[in-house]
């Protein structure tokens, strides 16, 4: 049998066939170079960034590199201490994607079970969880958050994954309850309790999988501001502690400079928060479309 | 009528209903009775079909009956069990027994799960075979049904309305049942492809010994492939015999009815049709007395008062109307 035959055999899964359509979709290949970019960024940040994110310039090179504009020697500039903004900027994909996937985790991790919960067993388990889902959606977001971290002294990174985790959990609960509450009416689903399997394997091997596609877009749209977040409380000095090369942080130490015509310090962070949001937006669209079963069964 | 156990299958009493949620806090404002009061009962491998028209409770007499729907009240019993006590007790082999094989070949299929695991799951969690031989079982249940067992590896999507409800047939005999609801396995197939699934269906019960409750809507369907068949109207059974019996002496205005719509092959005898006037009446307000008074041709003052039994008139021949 040939290479080609046997391929046919093995059949095609619905996943290559979400590849064959997401590579069709342009924004959601530049969503997806620009994620890789960004992802790529944060692992060889050491081996790409000029200099060290720490190191004040200023101690061994005089005032010179006190908040130097863009050149060829700091292609970002310089910031007040003589850091170099290019390997700050590049340092800061780590920080800034590190609490969009831990974060990110802490919400499915949450949201999945209480969403499937709710959408299988619906009745009072459902107005319950449905209920809690309302409360913290009608709250604001960001306030949310802020009162949760202000509460700690010194935030550990740990107290702001959770922290942004236990708000963003409700908006994949949601999209979770709702796949479980169309596809627990599924003549599929029927046919596994027909044939006597379990209730936790139907909820699992039956109806989790089929779930899932709309749960990876809510994810990665939430990644996008899960970070814009993180640079909101950076900015206000709740989030991630000087010196860490937070792009919030730098946005909010640099603003002061940005009306004395020094830009550089707050604007590059800023592009890079833009950058980052943005991939993961064109990212989650182009999911949400390549995944979407339902236009093809 | 008929007595609870006395027959292969028995299903007494059978009603489900439903609660109508109606306003902004859900509460029960009414009932739409899918099934009410329907009896019957069938022999060992044999095939009782069920038609009616969308909507009357067939599917849901089926799904009821395996108490995958709660029924409302009734009893089902199955070789001398009853059903609703051992799904409570201990579903497993009651599960593995009685099958279902749905109308929806594309709705029916897990999406992401490839045939093998389809007809093989519950075959590993009931432990028919070895988890070595389940692969050699899963093959021969495949070609059983006419598939071929290299494709197994496929997913649902990779298939034809027809393979795959040949798919669906394979999942439910793949367990040996002895009992299978056919809830319109053909309905949603091309006329060319329905024949061939129905003789498939025909051969698998020789074969496997198996007795079926076929529902259809189609009466040339449920002719092809029944022993005996029953009608059902607005949630209730109104007449049910032998198929011989069934098509030479209809005896319920609405059975005849539905008979005299069936075309005739021969262009110049023409059949006295029978035409029906207005709908049938919603289940949420079921008309008083007999359900088929509002429709019926022959419909006398006790008809919309009392509700017709479903008696014997003899062999076996049940028909729930006053008149002789």
């Amino acid at each position: 049998m040939t290479d080609a035959a046997k391929e046919r055999q093995k059949g095609t899964g619905l996943g290559y066939e979400a590849w064959l359509r997401f590579r069709r979709n342009r924004l959601a290949m530049a969503g997806l170079v620009m994620a890789l970019s960004v992802i790529l960024a944060a692992i060889f940040a050491p081996s790409l960034a000029p200099y060290d994110p720490f190191k004040q310039l200023i101690w061994t090179e005089g005032r010179a590199v006190r908040l130097a504009a863009p050149s060829a020697e700091h292609l970002m500039g310089t910031d007040l201490y003589g850091r170099d903004i290019l390997s700050r900027v590049l340092y800061g994909a780590r920080i800034s994607l590190q609490i969009g996937i831990f974060a990110t985790l802490v919400s499915i991790v949450v949201g999945v079970p209480l969403g499937a919960l709710a959408g299988y067993r619906g009745g009072f388990t459902d107005d319950i969880i449905s209920w809690i889902i309302n409360v913290i959606f009608a709250f604001p977001f960001f306030l949310f958050v802020l009162a949760v971290v202000a509460v700690f002294q010194n935030p550990s990174m740990i107290v702001i994954y959770v922290a942004i985790g236990l708000v963003n959990w409700v908006s994949i609960a949601r999209v979770v309850r709702a796949q479980f509450i169309a596809l627990r009416e599924r003549e599929f689903v029927e046919a596994a309790r027909a044939l006597g399997l379990p209730t936790w394997r139907i909820i699992f091997v039956h109806i989790l999988p089929n779930a899932l596609a709309p749960v990876i877009v809510q994810a990665t749209l939430g990644m996008g501001s899960i970070i814009m977040i993180e640079a909101g409380l950076a900015f206000l000095g709740f989030g991630a502690q000087p010196p860490t090369p937070s792009w919030g942080l730098m946005i909010s130490e640099g603003q002061k400079y940005l009306g004395l015509g020094k830009w550089w310090w707050a604007i590059f962070p800023g592009m890079a928060i833009t950058y980052t949001v943005l991939a993961f937006n064109f990212l989650g669209d182009g999911l949400r479309d390549a995944l979407d079963v339902r236009l093809k069964r | 009528m008929i007595e609870a156990g006395s027959r292969y299958l028995t299903v007494r009493g059978l009603k489900k209903y439903f609660p109508l949620r109606r306003g902004v806090f859900r509460r029960a404002s009414g009932q739409i009775k899918a099934v009410d009061d329907v009896s019957f009962f069938i022999n060992e491998r044999e095939t009782l079909g069920l038609v009616g028209e969308s909507g009357c409770g067939k599917s849901t007499t089926g799904r009821t009956l395996l108490h995958l729907l709660e029924p409302t009240e009734g009893e089902v019993h199955f070789d001398g069990c009853d059903v609703g006590r051992i799904l409570k007790e201990d579903p497993k082999e009651l599960r593995r027994q009685m099958q279902i094989i749905f109308q929806d070949p594309y709705g029916s299929l897990n999406p992401r799960m490839t045939v093998f695991n389809i007809v093989g799951e519950a075959v590993g969690y009931h432990g028919l075979v070895a988890s070595s031989a389940l692969d050699d079982y899963v093959c021969d249940m495949l070609a059983r049904c006419g598939l071929r067992p290299e494709h197994r590896f496929r997913y649902p999507h990779e298939f034809s309305g027809g393979q795959r409800q040949r798919i669906g047939i394979a999942r439910a005999l793949a367990l040996k049942p002895r009992f299978v609801v056919c809830d319109e396995p053909v309905s949603a197939l091309d006329v060319s492809i329905q024949s061939q699934v129905l003789n498939l269906l025909k051969d698998l019960q020789e074969e496997m010994k198996l007795t079926y409750l076929f529902i259809s809507h189609d009466l040339s369907v449920v002719r092809h492939i029944s022993d005996r068949i029953a009608v059902m109207y607005l949630g209730r059974l109104v007449e049910l015999a032998a198929k011989a019996d069934f098509f030479s002496n209809p005896l319920h205005p609405y059975t005849q009815a539905l008979l005299s719509a069936i075309p005739l092959p021969d262009p110049r005898r023409k059949g006295k049709r029978i035409l029906l006037e207005g709908d049938v009446p919603s289940p949420i307000n079921p008309p008083p007395g007999c359900p088929f008074h509002t429709r019926c041709p022959k419909a006398t003052e006790r008809c919309r008062v009392d509700v017709p039994p479903l008696v014997d008139v003899g062999g076996d021949h049940f028909v729930a109307c006053f008149l002789d």
